[in-house]
């Protein structure tokens, strides 16, 4: 019998209107794995908020450990009061960075993207734009972009219709071979809205992981962020996966 | 690393989000002489800037409609490299209610558009430009503005060309920002700060709020 094991990799590189700016990369990543469960976040920071880095960053680490560990008791969890949950969580996390940093809270907003699964199960939040996909017989959309009726407009951790923005899912994914998540600039290399389609680059990026460690794909991405995927936007890009691979066959009797 | 690289075919090319532009002109006889001469240099320039940015030039769609007698979209909506550069002529009255009613009729109809076709759009702007005071009602034109503008789903800058510009009215369809006068005939300083504008909004992202770059070089600020 074949088991199964998540690795992931993520990477988030500066986009060419922030560097021309010379102000930083608001896009943040974590990947985290303990127990079997593996989680992937992605947070990319609000263009206004001159410290949202630092709260996207805070953001994708406080949610990934927080969703690790109550990682059973969210895949039990309604909907609706998964979000009250986390979001309580972040907003504590952002007020006690805040005071710290001597700022308003505003100031560290942030989209939140996040998957963690333990191979059967999944639990997943999205809030405000960029795109959660996964590979299954083919791939396809798990989440789709939140934005306002314009291309500057999306909800935020900050936003004060965040609780009903936030989408949180839970779910079996034992037919799921991999988990993507990428922020907006990311998406535009990678998605196409006209008609839905999404490129077949996730699944060539998903099967890295099969055949190299963590390290080496965290080190490509960061490669094709930077030589391909951002000359196609002004954005920040940044790009989060997770691939279920094989560790070992055991035998049945 | 050679096989662990992601190749431009198998990137998605998406079009760039589109920032709407619609420039509203008065055409009307009082218009001629310099004024209508500055005017056409300045829509040379503001195009040929527009172009000359690689954001700006993907992003920026304009039309313009003109009100001088009669009122006309005399450049639609496109592509800005196969747009053509009118040289506007001046004429007749200034129907200045009717020309914002086409202009946020045509704004409307391509904000549709870039939906119909999957593409991502800034908040419409509308340049509103006169010498005068209008010949006609603006009554309904400048109820649709001021709603528009107080829900956030379009910026208008009304511009006012020398002394006999009727502020008034003008203010009349911009309820958050006052109307600005033109300093003499700095027109290519105006487009020039517009195509400027068009290139922050272009590369402006969520949660952005764009700083509006000065207006002193070309608006006059005198009391």
């Amino acid at each position: 019998m074949q088991t199964f094991e998540w690795k992931a990799a993520s990477a988030y590189v500066i986009g060419r209107s922030h560097e021309k700016e010379q102000t930083l990369c608001q896009d943040r990543t974590y990947t985290l794995q303990e127990n079997g469960i593996q989680v992937i976040a992605l947070a990319d920071g609000a263009g206004s908020a001159k410290l949202s880095h630092l709260g996207a960053e805070a953001v994708v680490r406080t949610v990934s450990h927080h969703v690790l560990k109550q990682f059973s008791s969210y895949k039990e969890m309604d909907s609706t009061a998964a979000a009250e949950q986390l979001l309580d969580v972040i907003m504590q996390e952002l007020q006690q960075l805040a005071e710290q940093l001597d700022c308003e809270k505003q100031e560290l907003a942030s989209t939140l993207l996040f998957v963690a699964s333990d191979g059967k199960s999944y639990v997943s939040g999205h809030l405000g734009d960029g795109l959660i996909a996964e590979l299954n017989e083919g791939l396809s959309i798990h989440s789709h972009p939140d934005n306002g009726e314009y291309a500057n407009s999306t909800y935020f951790t900050t936003s004060k219709d965040a609780l009903v923005r936030l989408r949180i899912r839970s779910g079996e994914c034992e037919q799921v071979g991999a988990y993507f998540l990428m922020s907006d600039g990311t998406s535009s290399s990678m998605y196409r809205k006209a008609d839905d389609f999404l490129s077949p680059a996730l699944a060539t990026v998903a099967s890295w992981l099969e055949e190299h460690d963590e390290e080496t794909v965290n080190d490509a991405l960061l490669q094709n962020l930077n030589k391909s995927i951002r000359m196609k936007t002004f954005d920040d890009c940044s790009l989060a996966v997770m691939t279920k691979v094989v560790c070992s066959n055991q035998s049945d009797d | 690393m050679a096989n662990l690289e992601l190749f431009d075919q198998d990137l998605i090319d998406n079009p760039s989000a589109r920032v709407p532009v619609c420039l509203v002109l008065d055409t009307s006889g009082s218009m001629s002489g310099d004024k209508i001469d500055e005017l056409n240099r300045g829509v040379q320039l503001f195009f040929n800037e527009v172009r000359e940015d690689e954001m700006a030039s993907l992003s920026a769609e304009i039309s313009i409609i003109t009100f001088g007698g009669t009122v006309q979209q005399v450049v639609e909506f496109a592509n800005i490299e196969n747009q053509t550069v009118p040289n506007l002529t001046p004429t007749g009255r200034t129907p200045m209610g009717e020309a914002v009613n086409l202009a946020l009729d045509v704004l409307e109809a391509r904000k549709k558009t870039y939906a119909s076709l999957g593409v991502d759009y800034y908040q419409p702007w509308l340049v509103l430009m006169t010498d005068g005071a209008p010949t006609d009602d603006i009554t309904g034109a400048a109820r649709r503005t001021s709603e528009l503008i107080q829900n956030n789903k379009l910026t208008i800058f009304p511009i006012g060309i020398g002394a006999e510009a009727h502020m008034p009215t003008l203010q009349q369809f911009s309820p958050k920002l006052p109307p600005v006068k033109l300093k003499g005939l700095n027109f290519n300083e105006f487009f020039l700060w517009l195509s400027q504008s068009i290139t922050m909004k272009s590369q402006s992202t969520p949660g952005e709020d764009v700083k509006a770059l000065p207006i002193n070089p070309w608006a006059d600020l005198t009391l």
